[in-house]
């Protein structure tokens, strides 16, 4: 024996006279509140939009875990340790793990907003893995062409408390007084500085002096001074290019040289 | 007694099929009645199933059901059947106006759904066969009612509804994948929590 709820419905639905009436109310509000069917251009558009946000957030989720590989494998601690500047373990891991949390907030973000989008729920999973392979390949591009420091130099710049406690790439080679400086190539007296080292241990010498400007990420103009220099790099470095030095002050605006890194 | 609505061109609009039907709603929303009278009874049953609401409330749900479905008609993909998509905007209508009610799906009583444990066709059920009894069927209910609500939805979809895999991934907007994961582990929970039913059963 079935209770009255279940007999009202089916009584209501048994009988398509009955929910005739209910018809007509749907409509007669239709008719009344000009209700109608959002255009397909709308539709389509919202959905585009999801699209675009997951692609936005897929490509900064790759610049914060390329910043991220960046903290982890490009310390250069024992050059750092040799200028006498110490990092300080439990503030870089901190500084590292904090890069690490944005990006899962980012990739979940990501995750959500392609969820949002039609038919998403379809392939899931395969978008998941190949989401994941994408972010890992962009990151990878990134962080070999330097990228991730465009997202640096605005965190640097904007958040005061980030430059005054974490030690960055940045405001570590940015310490004449303690030997370190770096900058873009404005001048060099020679056309360009090639290096093309006959294996992985031979550290090449630039025996003759050549003159470079640099300007540092101030804006100060340096003059760099090579005596016996090292060079730490492969290929060439001409005007535009950023470097490193490991050296000490001249003066004001003179460094001697004894090391040249690319950035 | 079907109404039977008719175009200026005289077809019978209950010989349509939904996607023509849905065509048709675009140029006159008058045809929407006729999708509407298609669907009520079943959708009726099925927020009932799933919430256990009153037949007011019930109504209440349809009809942000149809004028959502009316608004959306643009965004039903041909692709998908109208069933499913018509049966999505349902699940969620209901589950918002649960939550939005700050309310738990209400128990049914047991002797309402009896027909449930009848249409559970899958061999690794037989056991069910064994419940002649009113009082096990008692048991099935409030089993039904007490199982996750996750196990609920898609032995309902599954059994009641007697949707396929591909419709109620589409319906829930889950991988199918997910979808046999949840059709299992609810048959496993099921079978469990009927297996200490009846235990219990015989102890009395």
């Amino acid at each position: 024996m079935k209770n009255k709820n279940q007999n009202s419905i089916e009584n209501k639905g048994e009988n398509s006279i009955l929910h005739s009436g209910f018809e007509s109310k749907i409509l007669n509000k239709i008719a009344k509140n000009k209700i109608e069917p959002i255009p397909k251009w709308k539709l389509v558009f919202k959905d585009l939009i999801n699209w675009f946000k997951y692609l936005i957030l897929v490509i900064i989720a790759s610049l914060i875990l390329s910043i991220f590989i960046y903290c982890v494998f490009d310390t250069n601690t024992d050059l750092l340790e040799r200028a006498g500047v110490y990092i300080d373990g439990v503030r870089y891991f901190l500084c590292c793990m904090f890069w690490l949390a944005v990006f899962i907030s980012m990739s979940l973000l990501a995750r959500y907003c392609f969820a949002k989008t039609n038919y998403s729920y379809r392939v899931l999973f395969k978008a998941t893995h190949a989401t994941i392979a994408v972010l890992i390949l962009l990151a990878l591009i990134f962080y070999y062409y330097n990228v991730n420091e465009f997202l640096e130099k605005i965190v640097v710049n904007n958040i005061p408390y980030y430059s005054q406690h974490f030690k960055t790439k940045m405001t570590v080679w940015s310490q004449p007084d303690r030997g370190l400086l770096s900058g873009k190539i404005t001048y060099i007296s020679e056309d360009n500085i090639c290096i093309n080292p006959k294996n992985v241990y031979d550290v090449p010498h630039l025996s003759n002096k050549i003159s470079i400007e640099i300007s540092d990420f101030h804006n100060k103009k340096w003059n760099i001074k090579t005596d016996d220099t090292l060079l730490y790099f492969t290929g060439c470095i001409s005007v535009g290019d950023e470097i490193r030095i490991f050296g000490k002050t001249h003066d004001s605006n003179t460094f001697d040289v004894k090391e040249i890194w690319r950035w | 007694m079907i109404l039977k609505h008719t175009t200026p061109e005289g077809d019978l609009l209950h010989l349509k099929n939904d996607n023509e039907l849905v065509s048709m709603t675009l140029k006159n929303p008058e045809i929407f009645g006729q999708i509407m009278n298609r669907y009520y009874l079943k959708l009726s049953r099925y927020i009932y199933r799933l919430s256990g609401l009153l037949p007011d409330e019930i109504e209440d749900v349809l009809q942000n059901v149809f004028i959502k479905a009316y608004r959306h008609l643009n965004d039903f993909d041909s692709n998908l059947s109208f069933s499913s998509w018509i049966y999505r905007i349902t699940h969620n209508e209901a589950i918002d106006y649960l939550r939005s009610s700050k309310r738990k799906s209400i128990i049914i009583q047991a002797d309402q759904d009896d027909d449930f444990i009848h249409s559970i066709p899958d061999s690794s059920m037989d056991f069910l066969k064994e419940l002649d009894d009113d009082l096990m069927k008692i048991h099935v209910s409030s089993i039904l009612q007490s199982i996750n609500e996750r196990y609920r939805t898609v032995l309902l979809l599954k059994y009641i509804e007697e949707k396929n895999y591909s419709e109620i991934s589409d319906i829930l907007e889950i991988p199918m994948g997910t979808v046999a994961t949840l059709i299992h582990r609810a048959k496993e929970e099921f079978k469990k929590m009927l297996s200490v039913s009846k235990l219990d059963l015989k102890n009395k």
